[in-house]
């Protein structure tokens, strides 16, 4: 029996903005392939490739050359449901929440009350099913991303893309954020794909870390730290220890694109 | 005094200021032989009430023409801006035109509209039209493609039709930019109709309006009854715009920046 085929993969893509074919590309023969049921979270320094990366995979851009698949569908054409979670929590805000979270299934033309149940449901699991009838002005920035997670889940996506989601949001409420998701992964076991600027939030959330740099990888590092993970998890030495591994490796990589001869490498999309 | 007290106090409070100044310039600054030419707040009052029926008459036709012409531009607006926001080129194309339209002083117009359409109410509706179409399919194009890219990405992700994306993304998130031209629109659309009355204004069939009445006025050195004209226009104009914040304050007082109080 052959083994399922990765949900992600993609073959020696190249994305470069513009005409120009002097000017770098913001992803290099990138090659990445992430199997069903990992977290797998981008990090690496500002401008280099990271949210590209993810657009390409949501199928919201076409790579320069390469390929991206979704179980081995082009990217553009795969009937794979995906979700993105993008930096703002991108509310509609003439719509209440219930209705912003409805709004995706509302434009496939499900019916009200299958949405509506459904709507209810992880209205209640991300904690805001007191907030149904607020509009996005009158929530807290935790709250409208939590409604932005919920309208994702609507779509009972079998891979999640969240570009750098929680950055925006104090420390705290980040992390009661970052447990909300896990327990939310727990029921449905969606793959995930997370950009991230905070070391300690990719190792907390996920089971690998790819760290790019100049639209290359770096490194490719197994989070093997064990599921559930809760406020407990952040007081073990071996999360302490990944954190200062992968900070030391992303410290690398970004001293390396401060030296004279590569920094032009770094491209801003 | 409380806030609102205050917002309502001291507007009355300037008007009080402003009608002593207009009795200390008239009573005090002008020499005598010249004070015909700034009747008394309170001749202009009686002017108001002796003028009242053909004030009344010239302010519905003057009403009329302002309300048909900031319709069809509210109207024309619309389907321009739709048909503008669908295509960079079609704005290329047409927008140093429509730039060109609204440079052109309405003063030179109305003679060629007059020519074309006849004196009357119909030139008065095509002027206030010209008037006030600008704003208006300027601000309604500029809302219409000014859609958030995170949104437009948000329902491409949810395989929305382009007609899912126009109907239930761009037309409401536009709304904010078509109520500032309809704001600017109505603030001009009186004017428009009255400048269409002093040069297409015709009593013929009770149509005159305000700029016709304004225009006999000062052919007969009536001048307290310019002065009441003036007062009605202005009341005219207040209707006008009065309406247009209340329409706008009802679409968007929910989730509008602008109309949610700060603290909420």
């Amino acid at each position: 029996m052959s083994a399922p085929p990765p949900i992600i993969e993609v073959q020696s893509v190249t994305k470069r903005f513009g005409d120009d074919p002097a000017r770098a590309p913001v992803l290099h023969s990138l090659t990445l392939r992430i199997e069903p049921g990992e977290f797998v979270s981008l990090i690496g320094p500002s401008g280099c490739g990271k949210s590209t990366l993810l657009r390409l995979i949501a199928g919201l851009a076409g790579p320069t050359s390469g390929r991206v698949l979704i179980e081995n569908q082009p990217a553009d054409t795969t009937p794979t449901e995906r979700a993105f979670i993008f930096q703002e929590a991108t509310l509609l805000p003439w719509l209440t929440v219930r209705d912003n979270t409805e709004l995706l299934l509302k434009l496939r033309g499900t019916p009200t009350a299958q949405r509506r149940a459904l709507a209810t449901q992880l209205l209640a699991l991300a904690r805001i099913g007191h907030l149904v009838d607020r509009y996005p002005r009158q929530l807290s920035g935790g709250e409208k991303m939590r409604v932005s997670i919920a309208r994702a889940l609507m779509l009972e996506p079998s891979l999640l893309l969240l570009d750098e989601p929680f950055g925006a949001l104090d420390e705290l409420t980040r992390e009661h954020l970052n447990e909300e998701l896990l327990a939310l992964r727990e029921r449905s076991r969606w793959t995930a794909l997370f950009v991230t600027h905070s070391v300690a939030e990719a190792v907390f959330l996920s089971t690998r870390i790819v760290i790019l740099s100049a639209g290359s990888i770096a490194h490719d590092i197994s989070i093997d730290l064990p599921f559930p993970r809760n406020a407990a998890t952040r007081e073990d030495p071996a999360f302490h220890a990944l954190v200062a591994h992968t900070s030391r490796l992303l410290r690398q990589v970004d001293n390396a694109l401060r030296a004279p001869s590569l920094r032009t490498e770094c491209v801003t999309a | 005094m409380n806030r609102h007290a205050l917002t309502f106090a001291l507007p009355v409070f300037t008007g009080v200021l402003l009608v002593a100044i207009w009795y200390v310039v008239r009573l005090w600054i002008l020499p005598e032989s010249q004070r015909f030419l700034l009747p008394s707040p309170d001749a202009v009052l009686q002017a108001f009430s002796d003028k009242a029926p053909q004030l009344a008459a010239a302010t519905a036709s003057t009403a009329l023409g302002a309300l048909l012409g900031f319709g069809t531009a509210v109207v024309g607006s619309v389907i321009l801006g739709l048909l503008l926001s669908l295509s960079p080129l079609v704005r290329a194309g047409l927008y140093p035109w429509l730039m060109a339209l609204q440079l052109t002083p309405i003063i030179v117009l109305a003679p060629i509209l007059i020519l074309w359409v006849g004196p009357g109410l119909k030139s008065v509706v095509v002027i206030t039209f010209l008037i006030s179409f600008f704003p208006l399919v300027v601000n309604t194009t500029q809302g219409l493609v000014s859609t958030d890219r995170n949104l437009l990405d948000l329902f491409r992700m949810g395989r929305a039709t382009r007609l899912q994306q126009m109907l239930q993304l761009r037309v409401p998130a536009a709304l904010p930019y078509f109520f500032t031209g309809l704001r600017i629109a109505a603030a001009l659309a009186p004017i428009g109709a009255i400048s269409g009355d002093i040069f297409a204004g015709n009593s013929a069939g009770g149509q005159g309006g305000l700029g016709f009445l304004a225009v006999i006025y000062s052919a007969q050195f009536q001048i307290p009854a310019l002065f009441a004209t003036a007062i009605a226009s202005c009341l005219l104009g207040f209707v006008f715009a009065g309406t247009v914040v209340w329409l706008s304050w009802l679409a968007l007082r929910r989730w509008h920046d602008s109309y949610v109080p700060k603290d909420s």
